[in-house]
């Protein structure tokens, strides 16, 4: 469907007027959305106004542009080329004006008189804009020589402005919130350095009065450490000068109440004021027992008492008192015998204060006195003579004894010489005896003669020792003399007895001589004899030896022989075998019966052979053993079928009662026993059966009587029992002994080589490490038990192992 | 027919076990010496062998490890005869390559039971 509109021209051009403007309009508007984004772009307050400036150069043309704006209180003025200036007020009119009243204003130039004279663009004017946002006004911006023609275009820049008002009050005020916190930092850290100078130079001022303060300490203490050191020298000598006194004083007392004899005082009274240590001690009294409390009489005996009484008051006036003798009586109740000295202290005017005594213990003094006593009681009273006397032989002392053996009174005697007693010719032994005397010997039960006083001669035993001082010098000699005249008489009756003792005591010593010899006779005859024994023994070892030797020699050959002696015998019974076994064509009966012959007696021949080869080996110590792990079940199986055609043969029944065990042994060598035993059974059993068990055997069991060699391995036990002829009991013990064939019914049609339980029993010890016994009776059967330990190591074994 | 080598110096024993061989269908091939023996072994390519340890040259361990090296028979089944007086030294003779060993005597009625059952042919 089709419309047609008639439009008149006028308002066709207004319409296409009104489309240009609109195009125009738009463009204007994108060129403001540019600006804007341009100075979007742009942070910082110096650079966004740069930024701004020139994109309105950009679009204005035109002259200058200024930009004045407030920072605080401060103005400032920016024009296109960057110049900043800061106004302490504003001088343009036109600006001031729009400051004021926050209005732009326009004002038109005449531009006739400048070279622009394009009508269109003849005329100029300045734009004066106030950058508001709300009511704070941010800035003027001033716009010069703006052409007229383009002020369409312009009309859209306010919305630019009041952008660029907002971004501008941004920046400002970020800009001086920034400056405000940096200058209160500044200002802050002024203040903080001048804060930091003041600690600084109080610090050292400080620093400066610690350094006196210690100087002045330091001095202080030296002074002090001075005085110290003073002191310390003061209070040592001090110290030094106590201490001296201090052991003096303590010396003193130590002499006091040490002393070796007794002090004490006694007041006017005679009461103790003062006593010391050892005094106490000898009468066992405490200190506080005596002083104040007892008078010297409390403390002696009546005797003493006495003494004290008489001679107190002549001491108290006299002023001193010397070796009074009192008894004083201990505390429990013994007499002390003491020797007194004292003096008196008396005060300036001659009144008695009190004593100083001085005790001596004279108890040595006394018992020796009472020895002495007894001594001269005991001289006195003798039997024998016992006189002194000097070196020049004059008397100093005459016994009882001596008035009685020699007739001459004590008073008689002493003073005179002791020659009054030589009787004539004994004058050079009575010389003798002084001199021996003078050198100090003694003489001791020396028999002579000596004179009495009626002239009668005595015999007398004469003993005189020296008397010496405590210096040993000697001073004259005792004698003591017995009279043993009736003694002699007896004694030479004595002495005849013992003559006669003494030569029958010879007569018996030369008989036991006589014997003696012929005891030592007899003897070398043994010793003799046992020299030839001596010699026969080593000869007979010597031929033991040799013999040894020759045993171990053919031990070797038998051994060495083995290999030369069954290489034909093999070719013998392997060669017959193969004619009886027709493998070279038929033989007749006859022939094969001989052929028979032929290999039984060479596996007979084979059989004695080796054993013989294995005894020598045993016997040679050179049996050799291998040991190996085998199952005793497969072993009995083997030796069961190595006999099995005998058995067969004989019609012997067989039982066996084998299991499977592990062993750990001589495989060859057990096998070897086991064949020999199973083959003696079959070969001594007519009728009946043959019975074969092995088993590992509980420890325990040991009904046997085994012997221990079996050791602490478990054992295992094999048994072959038969049902045949049996053996003597008396016979057993021979059994195992090399060539023995016991007689038998059986021994002529039973070849035997008389080796085979002699090797079974050799191998079952020396190699198995076991043993075997034998249980029999005649006509009813034998049976022959071996047990071997379980499991050999290599150590146990003969041999190589 | 299987051809079997025998190496064994003592001419009794390698006729036993030549009878028995025989009997039971093998052909027979013998060496005298343990030399000759490892000729033979390599130039006859026998089914196995047997061989004696007892030999004058070179023994019969030396024999078969050289059997063994010369590649060609380094499988074929060696069987060792063996002395009484060797019991022990078993490990020797399999250590040197054989694969079993039966010991003297030579019984000609049981021999190829022994063999058949070492070789594994029962």
């Amino acid at each position: 469907m089709e419309e047609t509109v008639t439009i008149p021209v006028g308002k066709l051009v207004y319409l296409e007027e009104r489309a240009r403007k609109l195009a125009r309009e738009k463009s204007y508007l994108q060129l403001v959305m540019r600006l804007i984004n341009r100075v979007s772009a742009v942070s910082g307050l110096d650079d966004m106004i740069n930024c701004m400036m020139r994109n309105i150069l950009d679009v204005v043309g035109g002259g200058n542009i200024i930009l004045y704006y407030q920072i605080g209180s401060e103005i400032f003025s920016t024009d296109v080329y960057g110049n900043r200036t800061q106004l302490s007020t504003i001088e343009d009119e036109l600006v001031l004006k729009v400051h004021t009243t926050r209005e732009p204003v326009e004002v038109e130039h005449d531009f006739s008189d400048t070279r622009m004279t394009t009508p269109e663009f003849g005329k100029a004017y300045t734009w004066v804009y106030p950058l508001l946002v709300g009511q704070d006004l941010i800035g003027v911006l001033k716009m010069e020589c703006l052409h007229i023609g383009m002020r369409e275009l312009y009309q859209f820049l306010p919305s630019f402005f009041n952008y660029t008002a907002l971004t501008l009050k941004n920046e400002i005020l970020s800009g001086t919130r920034l400056k405000q916190a940096y200058d209160q930092l500044i200002e802050m850290n002024e203040e903080l350095q001048l804060e930091i100078a003041e600690r600084e130079q109080t610090e050292e001022e400080l620093g400066k009065a610690r350094d006196e303060l210690e100087l002045r300490v330091q001095e202080r203490t030296a002074d002090l450490n001075r005085a110290n050191e003073r002191l310390q020298q003061e209070l040592t000598e001090r110290e030094r000068e106590q201490e001296k006194l201090r052991k003096y004083s303590e010396e003193i007392h130590d002499l006091y109440n040490r002393a070796p004899c007794g002090y004490h005082s006694l007041d006017d009274n005679g009461v103790f004021i003062r006593i010391n240590d050892t005094e106490l001690q000898w009468l066992g009294y405490q200190r506080e027992e005596l002083v104040g409390r007892k008078r010297f009489t409390d403390i002696v005996s009546p005797r003493s008492q006495q003494i004290f009484l008489d001679n107190f008051p002549r001491f108290k006036e006299r002023g001193w008192v010397k070796n009074l003798e009192f008894d004083m009586q201990r505390k429990d109740g013994t007499i002390l015998p003491v020797l007194l000295n004292a003096s008196a202290v008396s005060d300036s005017n001659g009144n008695f204060l009190m004593s100083r005594s001085t005790i001596h213990d004279i108890t040595e003094r006394r018992k020796a006195e009472e020895k002495e006593h007894l001594l001269s009681a005991i001289v006195h009273s003798s039997d024998d003579a016992i006189i002194a006397k000097d070196l020049k032989g004059e008397i100093l002392s005459w016994n009882r004894g001596a008035e009685r053996i020699y007739g001459y009174s004590a008073d008689e005697s002493i003073g005179r010489s002791i020659s009054m007693l030589i009787p004539p010719g004994k004058e050079a032994e009575f010389h003798g005896i002084l001199e021996a005397i003078n050198r100090g010997e003694h003489i001791e039960h020396y028999v002579t003669e000596r004179k009495r006083k009626d002239g009668q001669l005595i015999s007398i035993s004469l003993t005189v020792s020296p008397i010496s001082d405590l210096g040993g010098n000697i001073l004259g000699a005792s004698s003591i003399a017995r009279d043993i005249t009736e003694q002699r008489h007896s004694g030479e009756e004595i002495n005849r007895l013992n003559r006669e003792l003494e030569e029958r005591v010879e007569a018996r010593t030369n008989d036991l001589k006589a014997k003696r010899v012929e005891l030592e006779e007899s003897q070398l005859a043994l010793m003799n004899i046992v020299e030839d024994l001596n010699l026969k023994t080593e000869e007979l070892e010597a031929a033991n030896s040799k013999l040894q030797e020759l045993d171990r020699l053919k031990s070797m050959f038998i051994a060495s022989m083995s290999h030369e002696l069954r290489t034909p015998l093999n070719s013998i019974i392997g060669f017959s075998s193969i004619l009886r076994d027709e493998w070279l064509g038929p033989v007749n009966a006859e022939q094969k019966e001989n052929l028979d012959t032929i290999q039984r007696s060479g596996k007979h021949l084979l059989n004695l052979i080796n054993d013989v080869i294995d005894v020598s080996k045993i016997e040679a110590g050179r049996i050799e053993s291998r040991i190996e792990e085998f199952d005793l079940y497969d072993l009995m199986k083997e030796a069961v079928q190595y006999l099995g055609r005998d058995l067969h043969d004989k019609g012997l029944e067989l039982h066996l009662d084998i299991h499977h065990h592990q062993l750990r042994s001589d495989r060859r060598r057990l096998l070897q026993c086991v064949i020999n035993l199973l083959s003696n059974a079959v070969k001594f059993t007519e009728h009946g059966m043959v019975t074969i068990s092995a088993a590992g055997a509980d420890n325990r069991t040991d009904e046997n009587g085994w012997s221990s060699s079996v050791g602490r391995a478990r054992p295992v036990i094999i048994s072959v029992r038969d049902t045949g002829v049996g053996i003597d009991e008396q016979d057993i013990h021979r059994l195992f002994q090399p060539f023995v064939r016991l007689e038998s019914p059986l021994k002529t049609i039973a070849p035997g080589t008389g080796l085979g339980l002699y090797l079974t029993r050799k191998l079952v010890v020396e190699v198995l490490g076991g043993d075997i016994v034998c249980t029999s009776n005649i006509g009813t059967g034998s049976t022959f038990t071996l047990r071997i330990p379980e499991r050999i190591y290599e150590k146990g074994a003969g041999g190589r192992g | 027919m299987k051809k079997v080598l025998v190496v064994e110096d003592n001419r009794d024993n390698l006729r036993l076990i030549t009878y028995a061989l025989r009997r039971h269908g093998y052909e027979v091939i013998s060496a005298e010496t343990g030399i000759k023996g490892v000729e033979m072994a390599v130039a006859e390519h026998p089914a196995f062998i047997i061989m004696d340890i007892n030999l004058p040259d070179i023994d019969g361990l030396e024999a078969t490890r050289r059997i063994r090296k010369s590649g060609a028979n380094g499988t074929i089944p060696i069987i060792a005869i063996t002395s009484y007086a060797m019991a022990g030294d078993m490990d020797l003779v399999l250590a040197a390559g054989c694969n079993g060993y039966f010991e003297k005597p030579i019984d000609p009625l049981t021999i190829m039971d022994k063999i058949h059952s070492l070789l594994g042919w029962m």
